[in-house]
């Protein structure tokens, strides 16, 4: 009950991401879901009795939920806070193509024949369509920082499908999707100043200059 | 023992580059970490072609002939792009396009990405196998940005963004394979060993597998450069130093493809279907066809270069999937012949960059006459690597012809032949200019840019040249033992 809860949140918040246009407000959404998967992954815990999992939750908890957020918001306030998100479509028409995205994930995984998954069927769909709406928020997005969250959305998702899966990958590749995906926040943030100081802007258009 | 200081010297080193102040010292303290690690890399080769595959007691590393045949091409191109890297950091800090700041972190990042490309080398785990990929993805994205210039920063962000996009859909199929293996093994840390998974009498759920190696071959070819994923190559291969595009080209593209190639041999144990095959051969066919185009119109030396780089990535992966024991073993010695002479080529390309400041074909006349050494490489390379025999990519070539033809892909092997022919004339168009025309209005003073930029290109010159001619019978043992851990997964 309490994880059906947990996954339509997740699902909320990130149709929330395609809709929002504050960039800060898309940071604290961001934080949101982070927590809701950190607590899921400990609720699982708590149900499967895998110590593993525990700790993931907690690290979930405070690098992706505390640590990735603090990054993001320190960048966005160096470059400065009355940021907008700006995209190539309009929130309708994102909204619209998250819901499709939700349809098609729920038709495709209904087809796989999971034998070996308790949980899998029910919340796969879910965390494919967190997957593939990371990619949308990417692809559509405009803003360099806007792309960023697009790429940490997309791990979320993917996070998602290893915990409803198989309850985790293996300890140690855990930890180093973790420590992959916090230094290329870093980095994301890193570039996102680095392109505001040059360009005076963060918007991507200005990124068109190579081609061919 | 030997395979964690493979991993710990160029970390070390690293560390060190970033806090010593004094620049002699860094320089000398980096050729000593990059010879160091060199060495101990081509002693793990030699200890496998002697005593057969190196696994570690915890069953951490595995290194087996395919991994040796990486950290052979690893080590010999880390001997030559470090050694080039002094020379071209120096000039670099002397026009002021670098900061002694960013020199450090140059030679920091230089040894962080070597360790976790000799990570990608040595792990048996396949999950840790993609988190080093993306580290180095991570570690190399720095190093492209170096410069900070707003074209090095477009080429860092589509590098990062492209990259780490489609490499998520690779974990989602290693996520994928996972599950399929507990549900066959039970859920312990050893299932997604490669000593488990690459046992051929291991068979998995098939449609799992299938849509598994779908999402693997999608991400990892991204990272492979194979099109129409290819985007963001020609764009950090362009902007990056020189010395990191030869590495990029040289040795990264290859270290994806070996978990390509891993991933590839678990799926074909269980989908003996054509599915492996038909993906290979139709993401390298359009590679190779996409490049000759790109080639053609082509203004930017460096990106030229890339786009030569799309196409020989192409060719090994046809190769791969047209297989047959020729087959793998001319797609291994391809990978291997690629990086000696694209790493010879991309040094040269920073060599005449850096005497003509500028990266525009047009601008760039009579490379023999103004620098006789670079020249002189630079004509041998282009010839090499458009496959001109006697040197060795025309060797390799050759092979993965006749193997087309012996395991009936006649028409595949035309195709392929054809365009070759075409990237071979285009590119001879623009490097012809290049070389012997003559410049009139700006006559260039004759000169190298100095001994560090010069000496290092004699070390890829010596494999281009020998092994067009002759191989050393340990070195095809190598390729031969790389090419039976394909076959085996084939034959299963």
């Amino acid at each position: 009950m309490l994880l059906q809860v947990f996954t339509i949140v997740l699902i909320m918040s990130t149709l929330a991401l395609l809709w929002i246009k504050p960039i800060g407000t898309a940071i604290k959404i961001l934080s949101v879901q982070s927590l809701i998967l950190g607590l899921m992954a400990i609720l699982i815990a708590v149900r499967t009795d895998t110590p593993d999992l525990y700790i993931m939750g907690g690290l979930t908890i405070l690098m992706k939920s505390i640590g990735i957020p603090w990054i993001l918001w320190y960048t966005l306030k160096k470059i400065g806070m009355k940021r907008e998100t700006e995209k190539l479509i309009g929130r309708e028409l994102s909204i619209l193509c998250g819901g499709l995205i939700l349809a098609i994930s729920y038709i495709v995984t209904g087809k796989l024949h999971l034998s070996s998954i308790s949980l899998g069927q029910q919340y796969l769909p879910i965390s494919i369509a967190m997957l593939l709406m990371g990619l949308l928020i990417m692809m559509t997005h405009q803003k360099a920082i806007m792309q960023g969250i697009g790429l940490v959305v997309m791990e979320n998702g993917l996070f998602l499908v290893a915990l409803v899966t198989t309850y985790g990958m293996p300890f140690l590749v855990d930890i180093g999707v973790f420590l992959d995906v916090f230094v290329a926040v870093i980095l994301i943030s890193m570039l996102t100043y680095r392109i505001d100081k040059t360009f005076q802007s963060t918007h991507t258009e200005n990124l068109r200059r190579l081609r061919g | 023992m030997v395979t964690i200081l493979s991993l710990v010297v160029p970390t070390v080193t690293g560390v060190l580059s970033i806090f010593i102040r004094r620049a002699w010292l860094r320089e000398t303290i980096h050729l000593i970490g990059s010879i160091a690690t060199s060495f101990i890399g081509l002693l793990l080769v030699g200890t496998v072609i002697i005593q057969g595959p190196i696994t570690n007691s915890n069953q951490f590393f595995h290194i087996d002939a395919l991994s040796a045949v990486i950290l052979a091409i690893i080590s010999i191109v880390n001997l030559t792009t470090s050694i080039h890297s002094i020379g071209y950091i120096r000039h670099e800090q002397k026009e002021g396009l670098l900061n002694v700041r960013q020199t450090r972190q140059y030679y920091m990042l230089y040894h962080f990405f070597i360790a976790t490309m000799v990570f990608v080398a040595v792990v048996n785990n396949m999950g840790l196998l993609w988190v080093s990929i993306e580290a180095t993805t991570i570690v190399s994205a720095f190093l492209v940005a170096i410069y900070q210039k707003g074209e090095a920063l477009e080429a860092t962000w589509k590098y990062l963004m492209i990259c780490s996009a489609g490499i998520a859909f690779a974990l989602l199929g290693v996520i994928i394979l996972y599950a399929s293996s507990i549900a066959k093994l039970g859920a312990s840390n050893q299932v997604l060993n490669w000593t488990v998974l690459s046992n051929s009498h291991f068979v998995l759920q098939p449609d799992l597998v299938a849509l598994s190696f779908v999402f693997i071959m999608v991400g990892f070819g991204t990272k492979v450069g194979l099109a129409p994923m290819h985007f963001w190559l020609p764009d950090a291969h362009s902007q990056a130093p020189s010395p990191v595009s030869a590495l990029l080209s040289g040795v990264l593209l290859n270290c994806a493809m070996l978990g390509l190639i891993r991933f590839g041999i678990v799926a074909e144990n269980t989908i003996h279907g054509q599915l492996i095959q038909h993906l290979f051969i139709g993401f390298g066919l359009f590679s190779v066809g996409i490049a000759f185009p790109f080639i053609l119109v082509q203004k930017d030396f460096k990106r030229m270069l890339a786009f030569s780089t799309i196409e020989h990535m192409g060719i090994i992966a046809v190769a791969l999937g047209m297989g047959g024991p020729l087959g793998y073993s001319a797609a291994l010695l391809q990978m291997f012949n690629h990086s000696m002479g694209k790493s010879m080529l991309f040094l040269t390309a920073g060599n005449v960059n850096q005497k003509y400041k500028s990266k525009q074909m047009p601008r760039i006349f009579g490379v023999l006459q103004s620098m006789p050494f670079t020249g002189f490489v630079f004509l041998i390379g282009t010839l090499a690597i458009t496959g001109v025999p006697p040197f060795n990519i025309f060797t390799s070539e050759f092979s993965i012809f006749v193997a087309g033809f012996r395991e009936g892909h006649a028409w595949i092997t035309s195709v392929l032949i054809l365009f070759i022919a075409f990237i071979f004339a285009a590119m001879m168009f623009h490097m012809i200019k290049m070389i012997f025309g003559e410049n009139v209005r700006e006559r260039m003073s004759t000169g190298e840019v100095s001994r560090w930029n010069t000496i290092p290109l004699v070390l890829p010159l010596f494999f281009v040249v020998l092994f067009g001619l002759y191989m050393p019978t340990s070195f095809t043992q190598l390729i031969h033992q790389a090419s039976l851990i394909l076959v085996g997964g084939v034959r299963a």
